[in-house]
């Protein structure tokens, strides 16, 4: 299960880029189905049976982020406007795949998707650039530059991660206690 | 709000169809005109007894600022806007236009744009051709329309990108829409579908693409104006002093509210925009605008003037001072 995204007060639910949970169903609109699903996670038996047109089924591994990815911006390269993408597995995954698509020239109402595995989120940081992945924690380690990065209510469509900025930049050292959040 | 206007010289003016007039205008005083973005269109003040303000789009390159031109079609059972600009203009007159304004902008994410056009609906697409041109972006323009012998401004299209005009000398527009039906089926992620032309020959190409799979966020569309069906007067009052206006059957909400002194703030004047959204206090409106969402509307706590009307003769309650 997914716990709703915790927004901050004064933070529009309409209009905030923060994805908000989901879950994967059938569009009958798309006249064929590319579906990416992780080995594990939900299965897809019942998205399949419901969809009408072609439909194919890539499987992808947390483990080889690089083969999935390259596999689908092959499969993206080749395919025709129509196309609707379904994606399921873990928060990592699911916008990585995203924001192929997005680069692919997809559209997000084209995209559907659900975290049915880890809520750990990729963080983009606002200092060095780098994303740090699988992050369960409101406090992380950037992978670039080593600062403690505040993990943000704000994401980032483009890079497909979250914001997250030096936590003690006000006050060196002083930092709020981290809390698990997205395990 | 106050709209600020631009002098222009009508420098030329000629038939591009027996009853499609192009107008060239220049700045009255050497200054260049704004440059604008493809989709582009001004608002011309057309002169006459009762004086319309009419949207047309911009139909040259975008960085044209020596001289605009736009081409109007004219429409006998409109609201006198373009039998005006056939009639009553002619060259060396000077025209108030106001500045570009964009409802209908290219995607910049598009890696290639189908455009599709029916009649004098290809205006905005000629600002369109020069740019996505100039850009290097991919893009085809499927043109139809009723001159058997080519639609207004299709040859200079032709001359200005020969490989993406596709044309369709059919007023049915079932050519244009078998062509259709083949090209969306196999365009490539990243395309995105723009339409501008009659009502009728729209609907039919976003359903067509509806059944093809694009989704609403690959559609866009620039509509000529509201088709806004029979219009009959009413009356309106205005909750602040209690004034009551006549809306005339000839008249716009608005052009009567601006008649009366009402500074009222507009863009587009075709139902688009939303921003002459307007408040009624009491009474029902006919409404006939592509802003309100259909919550809003069935609401009737707000009215679109530039194009809606009154249910019935009124009054229409406006919260107007």
């Amino acid at each position: 299960m997914q716990t709703a995204p915790s927004s901050p007060v004064g933070v529009s639910e309409r209009h905030t880029t923060v994805p908000a949970p989901s879950t994967l169903q059938p569009d009958p609109n798309g006249r064929a189905h590319l579906i990416v699903a992780a080995p594990g996670g939900r299965p897809v038996a019942d998205l399949v049976a419901a969809l009408h047109g072609p439909v194919e089924v890539l499987v992808g591994c947390d483990d080889e982020p690089g083969e999935l990815e390259a596999a689908l911006r092959e499969r993206l390269a080749q395919a025709s406007v129509g196309l609707r993408l379904y994606v399921a597995g873990s928060e990592g995954l699911v916008r990585r795949v995203t924001r192929l698509a997005l680069e692919a020239g997809m559209e997000r109402d084209e995209i559907h998707t659900e975290v049915t595995a880890s809520a750990a989120r990729p963080v983009w940081c606002t200092h060095c650039k780098a994303i740090t992945p699988d992050v369960s924690t409101t406090l992380v380690r950037c992978d670039g530059c080593g600062r403690t990065l505040e993990v943000y209510h704000h994401f980032s469509r483009r890079h497909g991660a979250y914001m997250g900025f030096q936590a003690d930049a006000e006050l060196p050292g002083d930092l709020p206690e981290a809390q698990t959040r997205w395990p | 709000m106050a709209v600020t206007t631009l002098a222009v010289r009508v420098a030329e003016a000629r038939a591009l169809a027996p009853d499609v007039r192009e107008l060239v205008l220049e700045p009255v005083d050497g200054t260049p005109l704004p440059p604008f973005s493809p989709g582009s269109h001004v608002v011309v003040h057309v002169p006459g007894e009762r004086p319309r303000k009419n949207a047309y789009s911009l139909a040259c390159a975008p960085w044209s600022t020596d001289r605009y031109r736009i081409a109007v079609r004219r429409l006998d059972a409109g609201r006198g806007g373009s039998v005006g600009v056939h009639a009553r203009v002619a060259p060396g007159d000077v025209l108030a236009i106001e500045p570009p304004r964009n409802l209908f902008a290219p995607v910049a994410r598009a890696t290639r744009h189908v455009l599709v056009a029916g009649g004098i609906g290809i205006t905005p697409f000629v600002s369109y051709a020069h740019q996505l041109r100039a850009e290097g972006v991919a893009f085809e323009l499927h043109y139809a329309f009723r001159e058997p012998g080519g639609g207004p401004l299709l040859d200079e299209l032709e001359a200005l990108c020969p490989d993406a005009v596709h044309a369709y000398a059919d007023p049915t527009g079932q050519t244009l829409l078998a062509a259709l039906d083949d090209v969306l089926s196999r365009r490539p992620l990243g395309t995105h579908l723009s339409v501008c032309g009659p009502a009728p020959m729209m609907d039919a190409v976003v359903a067509l693409a509806g059944d093809l799979g694009w989704p609403a966020s690959r559609i866009h569309l620039e509509r000529f104006s509201v088709e806004a069906g029979p219009t009959a007067p009413f009356e309106v009052q205005l909750a602040g002093d209690g004034r009551r206006l006549s809306v005339g059957e000839d008249e716009s909400l608005l052009e009567a509210l601006e008649a009366a002194g009402l500074d009222v703030p507009y863009l587009c004047r075709q139902g688009i925009c939303g921003e002459c959204r307007t408040g009624v206090v009491d009474g029902t409106p006919d409404h006939r605008d592509m802003f309100l969402t259909p919550e809003e509307r069935a609401s009737d706590a707000w009215v679109m003037p530039c194009v809606s009307r009154c249910a019935g003769a009124g009054p229409l309650v406006l919260d107007l001072p």
